[in-house]
């Protein structure tokens, strides 16, 4: 094959991959301008040194292409005996430096523009969770999580996939456009990072540290995202939905939430029916539970213990002793339902050491007792204990 | 050939050749032997590191979970990266210095050769340890090889042997790193001055001091995982006073040099490379050592473009910023060199020069990813994206990859005694290069659009870019059998090979026969 | 001062040359031992 190939294999790559692109589904090409003036930035700036790359990429590749087509042996070329230039290293070493510079002023001022989050209109508190996110307005007091609302039938190809699949929250982040929002950006669990490409910029989620950024909003909208630093197995099934709404509609969803917290707070200290607690722990259950001890309740051999009674857990010794410890496995290394009371604390608490962590500050009194009384009364357990809000508060 | 032996000399009778059977790879000291285990132990980790890369692609075929549970997906890629990083590409590397180093300085060995046999004698156990931790309980490590915390203290039971594998994988490589710089420091043949040195050498000798420094910084940032984990200490948890981010910035001081420590050497095989098929000396010899040198500088204050998310300063991120765009310069520099040492030269395209010219354009356009990475703000989009992992791979496998098969088709006929056959070497090439620029290539793509690294699963706009990546990603390692086949070949049999072996072969290592005998230079060579 | 030197008398340095197979081989086989007995 002709050096020619070597040209045309990657013209006909290149061409194949645009050609392509023009078709549906291909599209995904580039970056998009997003919806604040720091993602435009960001943009042009993408656009600018991408483009500077494509100018020095075709001067040098070809150069490099002249030469295997005219100073090849074949062609009869001899070879000239020129090795060195003083003054030629210094003009390939200066011209790329002015280029680097060019460049490097207008990235200084968009950082030090991204980097200022000064004079905010409203502050935002993003805590990252192994895995999903928990959103704070401090001057609200609205608080929530919001999780990946994919059904799992469609994960396991049981089901054809929607448009916004792995990218859909139950309870998404809403913001007002044309303020300047303020996050505090944090982790519960391990390092995370929030991002949504359309804001124009991610930030990690660490444990321990609190980071700020912020955004202007232009546009409402719903914008998606995703975590950007792995974080164990749901990595890929944390989400973030971002809705933007006109400043009086985002004042109503502010009363709204209000509402709901409020009553959500009676619903506490009422007496929940046990078939109210069982149909909400399910959904509680399968939000915050399945991850780890699965839809089965049967568990994750050597990691995450069954739920069901009579299931055998064969893990090591440093998991198995907690549970023994709190009567919740028999001598034969079978999981038991045991002590109601040790139940709730370990729900409350979590089990220090281990993944199980402590839902006592993630969960309301109604969820925990909700999803308490699913787990004793489901898989196959019998323990017809009924779980009330005020029991564990009483607990707490 | 007859040598005088004096007092001092040990009793050991070396004119009989090397040992019988497996004992001699065993306690082998000869270089050539020792160069020959490394490359065949990085040939196979590299179709180890190649099974779990099939095994990612195959999975991200198509949206959904179709093979395996995002737990093992997250321990296949970390474990193809530590694989192919420390049991494919640094030890063949290694491989391909202990080859040809004392040929191509006239030294008849190593300076320390039973140190050497050690330095690889550990490889095979470190690879068999981190390998066996995916069969113990809790499965392997899945933290990503850069084993952040607290993500990796939740790895199982396998948490201590994969510390300790790494432990024992950088002693090698401290070990042989100085075997290597007293080597060329201590035994070039007299009238070989440093700045006569092949740049192969050259390159090696500046990778061995950046190995000597930096290794030692993983060992430690690993212990202190290992001491946080099993002895209470709290270096990178926040509730006992420690810090994650400290983890990053000291794994990244260590990281940062390592990837420069997987180019540079392939920096020198281009600079053999080209010339030899150009017919036509290295352009600008003294510019290429200097901008080397720059790199291998520079490395050392740039590692926190790793982390331009995390939070740190303004000042810090500027300065960043500015110091990643600067390794630019001495990059380009060489690339501009090997380009005008093939301009008005008299070209011929064996197998060798064209994985080197691949090397220059595709090592090139990772270096582009990588420049654009350098922009603080643009890379808050890029980071722990596809673009970063389009932009690594470019220049680990069309870059250090491509390099070493290059190498291995160009000093093969050296080592063998046969030439390998050229036709199954192009179509090994073009095989290779245009599948690997189809399983890459749109990896920028996925990146921009703004798919993040290290999932098992993705939304549905990413589904089209991904299947076309698997796809090229199948026949890219499917083409590999093929180099695997020419070697075998090549070492059972073939034409006979000159010592020159190439016409504009220009180097101590050709004036030896092919394949080069057991011991060579026992007399010191003439240098000019 | 007399500088020490490995020993050339044949068998001492067999003697040499066991004891290292001896530790190596001890060494190896703890290596093994603690993979197999970590292995699911």
């Amino acid at each position: 094959m002709s050096k020619k190939g070597l040209l045309g294999s990657l013209g006909a790559a290149a061409l194949l991959l645009w050609a392509g692109g023009a078709a549906a589904g291909f599209g995904e090409l580039n970056m998009r301008p997003g919806v604040t003036p720091i993602s435009h930035d960001v943009y042009h700036l993408h656009m600018a040194i991408l483009w500077v790359c494509v100018a020095i990429g075709v001067v040098v590749f070809g150069t490099m292409f002249i030469s295997i087509l005219r100073h090849r042996k074949s062609r009869g070329a001899v070879a000239a005996q020129f090795h060195e230039s003083t003054l030629i290293e210094i003009l390939w070493t200066i011209i790329p430096f002015v280029i680097l510079v060019s460049i490097a002023i207008p990235a200084t001022k968009t950082l030090i523009a991204m980097e200022n989050p000064s004079d905010a209109d409203l502050t935002i508190k993003v805590t990252g969770y192994q895995w999903r996110w928990r959103y704070d307005y401090p001057d609200s007091g609205i608080s929530f999580f919001s999780n990946l609302s994919t059904p799992q039938d469609e994960i396991d190809n049981k089901a054809p996939k929607g448009k916004e699949y792995l990218l859909q929250v139950d309870h998404p982040l809403v913001l007002p456009i044309n303020k300047k929002v303020r996050f505090l950006t944090t982790g519960n669990d391990v390092i995370h990072s929030w991002w949504v490409p359309a804001l124009g910029w991610k930030k990690d989620a660490i444990p321990g540290y609190i980071n700020e950024s912020w955004a202007r909003i232009e546009k409402p909208g719903t914008y998606r995202g995703q975590c950007a630093e792995l974080c164990g197995k749901g990595h890929g099934f944390m989400p973030i939905v971002v809705v933007a709404k006109t400043e009086a509609d985002y004042a109503k969803w502010v009363k709204e939430q209000k509402l709901a917290m409020a009553q959500a707070a009676e619903a506490a200290t009422k007496t929940w029916s046990r078939k109210e607690l069982m149909a909400h722990g399910e959904k509680v259950y399968t939000t915050t539970c399945a991850a780890c001890h699965q839809a089965t309740g049967t568990g994750v051999p050597g990691v995450f213990p069954p739920l069901a009674a009579g299931h055998p857990f064969a893990a090591s010794d440093a998991l198995l002793k907690p549970l023994r410890e709190r009567g919740f496995l028999d001598e034969s290394g079978k999981v038991v339902m045991g002590p109601l009371e040790d139940h709730i604390q370990i729900v409350l608490h979590g089990i220090p050491g281990s993944a199980m962590q402590a839902f006592g500050g993630q969960l309301n009194d109604a969820d925990l007792a909700a999803v308490i009384t699913y787990e004793r009364n489901s898989f196959g357990n019998t323990t017809g204990d009924v779980v009330q809000p005020a029991d564990v508060a009483a607990a707490r | 050939m007859s040598i005088a032996t004096t007092a001092t000399t040990a009793p050991h009778d070396e004119h009989h050749g090397p040992a019988r059977g497996l004992m001699r790879w065993v306690t082998t000291t000869n270089h050539k032997d020792i160069g020959t285990l490394y490359l065949c132990f990085a040939l196979a980790m590299f179709f180890v590191g190649g099974i779990m890369a099939m095994l990612i692609r195959a999975e991200l075929f198509e949206p959904g979970l179709q093979l395996m549970q995002p737990t093992f997906f997250n321990e296949m890629t970390t474990m193809h990266a530590l694989v192919m990083i420390f049991g494919a590409v640094m030890p063949a590397f290694v491989g391909l210095a202990n080859w040809q180093i004392p040929m191509m300085i006239g030294a008849p060995d190593m300076a320390l050769p039973r140190l050497n046999n050690w330095s690889f004698w550990i490889l095979p156990f470190a690879a068999a340890m981190l390998l066996s931790t995916l069969f113990m309980q809790g499965g392997g490590p899945a933290g990503g090889w850069t084993m952040y915390p607290p993500l990796m203290l939740q790895t199982g039971e396998a948490f201590p042997f994969v510390i300790f594998a790494v432990h024992l994988l950088g002693i090698s490589s401290v070990m042989g790193a100085i075997n290597i710089v007293v080597t060329i420091f201590n035994m070039r043949a007299p009238g070989m001055s440093m700045m006569k040195m092949p740049l192969f050498v050259w390159t090696w000798l500046i990778t061995a001091f950046l190995l000597i420094a930096v290794m030692p910084v993983l060992a430690g940032a690993v212990t202190m995982l290992l001491t946080d984990k099993f002895f209470d200490t709290s270096f990178f948890n926040a509730a006992g006073g420690g810090d994650p981010v400290m983890f990053q910035h000291i794994f990244w001081f260590f990281g940062h040099p390592e990837v420069y420590i997987l180019i540079l050497p392939a920096f020198g095989i281009v600079s053999q490379i080209i010339p030899t098929f150009a017919r036509k000396p290295l352009f600008g010899y003294s510019s290429m050592v200097y901008a080397t040198a720059s790199i291998a500088f520079l490395s050392f204050i740039v590692w926190a473009h790793h982390m331009f998310t995390v939070g740190m300063p303004l000042t810090a991120e500027l300065f960043f910023m500015y110091a990643t765009m600067l390794i630019a310069v001495p990059t380009g520099v060489k690339v501009f060199n090997w380009v005008a040492t093939m301009w008005r030269g008299s070209l011929t395209f064996e197998t060798p020069m064209l994985f080197a010219i691949a090397f220059v354009v595709l090592f090139t356009i990772g270096g582009f990813s990588g420049l654009m990475l350098a922009i603080t703000p643009a890379d808050f989009q890029y980071h722990d994206t596809y673009f970063v992992v389009a932009h690594f791979h470019y220049v680990l496998v069309t870059g250090a990859v491509f390099a070493i098969m290059g190498a291995t088709y160009y000093w093969l006929p050296k080592w063998t005694g046969h030439m390998y056959n050229e036709k199954l070497g192009k179509w090994h090439f073009w095989l290779s290069v245009v599948f690997v620029n189809v399983l890459f290539f749109p990896q920028h793509f996925l990146g921009l659009a703004g798919m993040p690294r290290r999932i098992p699963d993705y939304a549905v706009q990413f589904a089209d870019w991904n299947m076309i990546s698997t796809l090229g990603g199948f026949a890219f390692g499917a083409s590999q059998l093929l180099f695997l086949y020419i070697v075998v070949q090549s070492i059972r049999g073939g034409a006979k090979a000159t010592g020159r072996v190439w016409e504009g072969a220009l180097g101590l290592e050709w004036t030896v026969p092919s394949p080069a005998p057991y011991h060579t230079f026992r007399e010191a060579p003439e240098v000019h | 001062m007399e500088t020490t030197r490995p020993s050339l008398d044949p068998r001492v340095r067999r003697a040499n040359q066991r004891l290292a197979l001896l530790l190596g081989a001890v060494a190896v086989g703890l290596f093994v031992l603690f993979i197999v007995l970590n292995l699911k």
